[in-house]
């Protein structure tokens, strides 16, 4: 069976895969993630979360072009599939049905 | 300007960061550490390097497998195309690889058969671990201690009940074979007296009878398959037949079978025809059956978990305070330490000096051991050195691989596999000549081998090719391997002076232990030849033996004096004991002035008139025994290390008691080497005795044809038709120095192959020099060099170091050679001529080789040598 789990972390990177669209790659993912949870990430993590979910089948990579910037190396860029799309919709769907059984009384 | 990141942490990350994450990595990691940089250098620095760390987790290493893109079996069939078309291209160097391999894995696999034959001797006992042969050690007048293996009959039954170690043991008294009967047919057997543990202790199946009651009654015997099929043509049915038994006076009768054991397999010391009541020796053999006679070989086996070395601590006075225990002080000084072996050692570590182990059989199987390794590595050299000198052939081919990736070990695993490859066929070869030469092996080497493919040959076989195969490929394949690839291609391959220098280096080491063997060789041959020509002090040209038996051993004198008439016959007489090795004797003599804390061990022969003319033993006082008349008192006559021992003046005319008889000294002879000339002569007494166990005749030279003819005919008339059989007693000697004759005869052959092999290697090395210079010579020709002068121009670097082998082996053969000497109480000395003549056959040879080649190289026409190019 193939593994379609999702860990929290590899989440949070997976939205961003797809929030950033066509522009997701190591750095660009690692720098949104800290200014919008206002923590510091080394990237090793973010390299972990994309190669195991690339793995998986939920993103799939293509390289950018050459520059004379990073040492000559190029960007690995990073979109999400359908794949991933739904697995995301799921757990989406997932938390907002829970969400949505929290009974509607103040918690003073 | 370019900003750069810790040099050191990028490095380490290439290292290790595989090549599929390694651009993503790296480029992240370089683009946060160019935007940290504008910040702070030094937390860009740290926090890149930190970075790198955190990568350093399974999912971005390298994984461990080389190529693991390539295919496996693709690479191998590859690999052996190349080694197949190399062999087919170069035919000329790979069947001297192939002849020189073959014949040294040949030697190898001998040599293997040889040594583990003799290693498996005696260890087919179950028990084999736990038995143990008793000796003693017995010191001497002079204060030298001789090891004994004879104890007394009554030592295994005792230390049974006196020791908890021991859980059985066996006592085995062996002497000269007899003459078994049935009608009037008459076979020689050899017999062994046992005792009940005999079975409990060996492994001898026992296939008919009783292993808790082997003998009913002492007349009872047991025979073994082979005896019972000659004596009876079948082994079915005949427990309880009877059959004649004729050997010493007392033994004599009819006896019945009461079983059938196992014939003792070739790989047993202990080799017996029929088995006898070790009690009926003991019950009509008076003179047995007490402390002092040591007529039994003993044997015991210790309890599981007892410690031999406790063991022998414990029991070394055990005989000494048994006969002290029986007799109290008298005679005690005869007796000695007991001292126990492992049965299974005593074949190859059976020579015991001052009653320390001193080696014995195992130094020959060391010796070839050395050898087989020697002859291999030669053969190991060989390749190495013609697979290295013709590298240029194959540096395209490492160039060409290395330009498209080949990693350096591949090129190692290829080019071993290659040797490998060639070993293997060699080793092919190799059995197919050792199966070849087997029988004639055997015959030299005395033994059933036999190439049966147990699982330990197998095995043996397995790791001398695989061992051969590594080493002989482990020196081109580095060497090879380590081409620059660029050089290579561009045809610049530089031959390096190192490279050369070890090639050199291997000739003379390979030369080197030729000499050795050769030298070894020629100081073994010389010795036995000055063994064998030596004089002994006697004449043992041209006397026969005869063992006594029937009616010749009841009344020899008769026999005797008729022999005498026979015209041929120079001299006839008695004796008992035998002139090499097996004395009876002992000690138990007492003459006047004998310190009684002091035992001397005598050998002793027992003589007739006439012995001492026959054997032409000088006399260095009085008279041999048939010119002395003693008024009714016997006589003996002593040797003179006997005489000296004994402290005595004026021997002649004095009286010693031997055995509580009284006997007169009548003469003194002149020592002689009665035993191998391994040892020095000690003392020795000669009884008169008018019956004797054997009778010897001297016979005319020239006549000996006719005159033992006659013999003959009047022994089977005198004896009742049984078979004649004689010895001549030169034979006797041969047989004591066998190991040497048969080392000498297999060193001789090792040594050829050595050299041999040497020679193919040379020849070799030659040929493909002169192909290389084959250009230089075709100009040199031209310019008017003769062909005197490019012979000696090939010639004279191998020259150079085949003297140069030569000058280092004198001093290691001289250092070895003498070692080996000092082993023999009697030997030749060193002559500068041992190492000379070996020397120079070794330069003649190798001129041969070489000369061979490089007259050939120089009578090339020139023109065909430069036409190219």
């Amino acid at each position: 069976m193939k593994d379609h789990s999702l860990g929290e972390f590899e989440e949070l990177v997976l939205l961003f895969v797809a929030a950033l669209h066509d522009e997701a790659y190591g750095v660009s993912i690692l720098e949104n993630l800290e200014e919008k949870l206002e923590k510091k990430f080394n990237v090793s993590a973010i390299h972990v979360a994309l190669k195991r979910m690339e793995d998986k089948g939920f993103i799939k990579s293509r390289f950018g072009g050459v520059t004379s910037d990073r040492g000559g190396r190029r960007k690995k860029f990073y979109t999400i599939t359908a794949l991933g799309k739904r697995v995301l919709d799921s757990q989406y769907s997932l938390r907002t049905s829970i969400y949505s059984k929290i009974p509607k009384i103040s918690f003073g | 300007m370019k900003i750069q990141p810790p040099r050191k942490s990028l490095k380490f990350l290439r290292w290790f960061c595989s090549e599929e994450s390694i651009e993503e990595v790296e480029g992240n990691l370089i683009e946060i550490f160019e935007k940290d940089f504008e910040k702070s250098p030094s937390i860009a620095r740290r926090k890149f390097t930190w970075g790198v760390i955190k990568h350093f987790r399974p999912t971005f290493i390298k994984s461990f497998k080389f190529g693991q893109t390539l295919n496996q079996t693709a690479m191998l069939r590859h690999n052996l195309t190349i080694s197949l078309r190399n062999i087919k291209r170069y035919k000329g160097s790979f069947l001297l690889n192939v002849s020189g391999l073959s014949s040294g894995l040949a030697c190898a696999i001998l040599i293997y058969l040889w040594v583990s034959d003799e290693m498996r001797i005696d260890r087919f006992h179950e028990n084999d671990s736990r038995i143990y042969q008793v000796l003693k050690n017995a010191s001497q007048g002079d204060k030298t201690i001789q090891t004994f293996e004879v104890t007394p009959s009554l030592m295994a039954q005792a230390m049974v009940e006196d020791l908890p170690e021991v859980e059985f043991a066996a006592s085995v008294i062996r002497r000269d074979y007899g003459v078994a009967s049935i009608q009037k047919e008459h076979l020689k057997a050899m017999p062994h007296f046992v005792n009940k543990d005999f079975f409990n202790v060996f492994s001898f199946n026992l296939i008919v009878g009783d292993k808790e009651k082997i003998f009913p009654d002492r007349n009872h015997v047991l025979l073994t398959e082979k005896m019972a099929l000659k004596l009876f043509n079948t082994t079915k049915d005949i427990v309880g037949k009877t059959f004649e038994w004729e050997w010493w006076e007392m033994f004599n009768g009819t006896y019945t079978v009461g079983g059938i054991v196992e014939t003792p397999p070739s790989n047993s010391t202990m080799q017996f025809d029929i088995l006898f009541d070790h009690d009926l020796w003991r019950e009509r053999n008076k003179n047995d059956g007490n402390w002092i006679s040591n007529n039994a070989n003993t044997f015991i086996v210790l309890r599981n978990g007892a410690d031999p070395v406790a063991f022998g601590e414990k029991v070394k006075n055990y005989s000494r305070k048994k006969h002290e225990e029986l007799y109290g002080k008298e005679g005690l000084e005869y007796e000695g330490d007991v001292i126990i072996q492992r049965y299974s050692d005593h074949y190859l570590y059976d020579k015991f000096e001052n009653g320390v182990q001193a080696g014995g059989k195992i130094q020959y199987v060391k010796l070839f051991s050395v050898v087989g390794v020697f002859i291999l590595i030669i053969a190991c050299i060989n390749f190495m050195n013609l697979a290295t000198a013709q590298a240029s052939r194959r540096a395209k081919e490492v160039g060409v691989k290395k330009a498209i990736g080949a990693k350096r070990l591949a090129l190692i695993v290829q080019y071993i596999a290659e040797s490998i490859l060639i070993t293997l066929i060699s080793v092919v070869i190799a059995i197919l000549i050792v199966y070849l030469l087997l029988p004639q092996f055997r015959t030299i080497t005395a033994k059933e081998l036999s190439l049966n493919p147990d699982p330990n040959l197998i095995l043996a076989i397995a790791i001398i090719t695989f061992v051969t195969g590594i080493v002989s490929g482990s020196y081109p394949a580095l060497y090879l391997s380590g081409f620059n690839a660029i050089s290579t291609l561009k045809g610049l391959l530089k031959t390096s002076w190192g490279g050369s220098w070890i090639r050199k280096g291997l000739v003379v080491f390979q030369f080197f232990l030729s000499m050795l063997l050769i030298v070894s060789v020629v100081l073994v041959y010389k010795q036995i030849q000055f063994i064998q020509t030596r004089n002994l002090g006697f004449n043992k040209d041209n006397i026969i033996r005869i063992t006594n038996e029937g009616k010749l051993r009841k009344d020899p004198a008769t026999f005797l004096n008729e022999v005498r008439r026979i015209p041929g016959v120079v001299y006839a007489a008695g004796m008992s004991g035998d002139l090499v090795g097996s004395h009876g004797g002992g000690g138990g003599i007492e003459w006047e002035g004998k310190d009684p804390n002091e035992g001397i061990e005598f050998s002793g022969l027992y003589a007739g008139n006439d012995l001492i003319e026959m054997l032409e033993l000088k006399m260095a006082e009085g008279k041999p025994f048939s010119t002395v008349a003693t008024s009714g008192v016997k006589k003996v006559i002593f040797n003179e290390t006997a005489i000296e021992m004994m402290r005595l003046r004026d021997p002649v005319g004095k009286k010693v008691k031997m055995w509580g008889e009284e006997r007169e000294i009548v003469g003194i002879v002149k020592d002689f080497n009665y035993e191998s000339l391994y040892e020095n002569v000690g003392p020795l007494f000669i009884r008169h005795e008018d019956i004797n166990r054997s009778t010897m005749i001297k016979v005319q030279p020239g006549m000996e044809r006719e005159t033992l003819e006659k013999i003959e005919k009047f022994y089977k008339q005198y004896n009742n038709e049984q078979p004649f059989e004689y010895q001549f007693i030169d034979q006797d000697f041969q047989t004591l120095y066998d190991s040497e004759n048969r080392v000498a005869i297999l060193s001789r052959y090792f040594a050829g192959i050595a050299i041999l092999i040497s020679c193919l290697g040379l020849f070799g090395l030659t040929a493909f020099t002169a192909e290389r210079r084959a250009k230089e010579i075709g100009i040199r020709k031209i310019l008017g060099l003769g062909v005197f002068g490019i012979v000696y121009l090939l010639s004279k670097d191998f020259t150079r170091i085949v003297v140069i082998a030569i000058v280092l082996s004198i001093p290691a053969s001289y250092y070895i050679g003498q070692r080996w000497l000092q082993a023999f109480a009697y030997h030749v000395d060193l002559q500068w001529w041992y190492f000379l003549a070996p020397a120079a056959a070794a330069l003649v040879i190798a001129w041969l080789t070489i000369g061979v080649q490089t007259i050939k190289a120089a009578n090339v026409n020139p023109a065909k040598t430069l036409r190219s190019e």
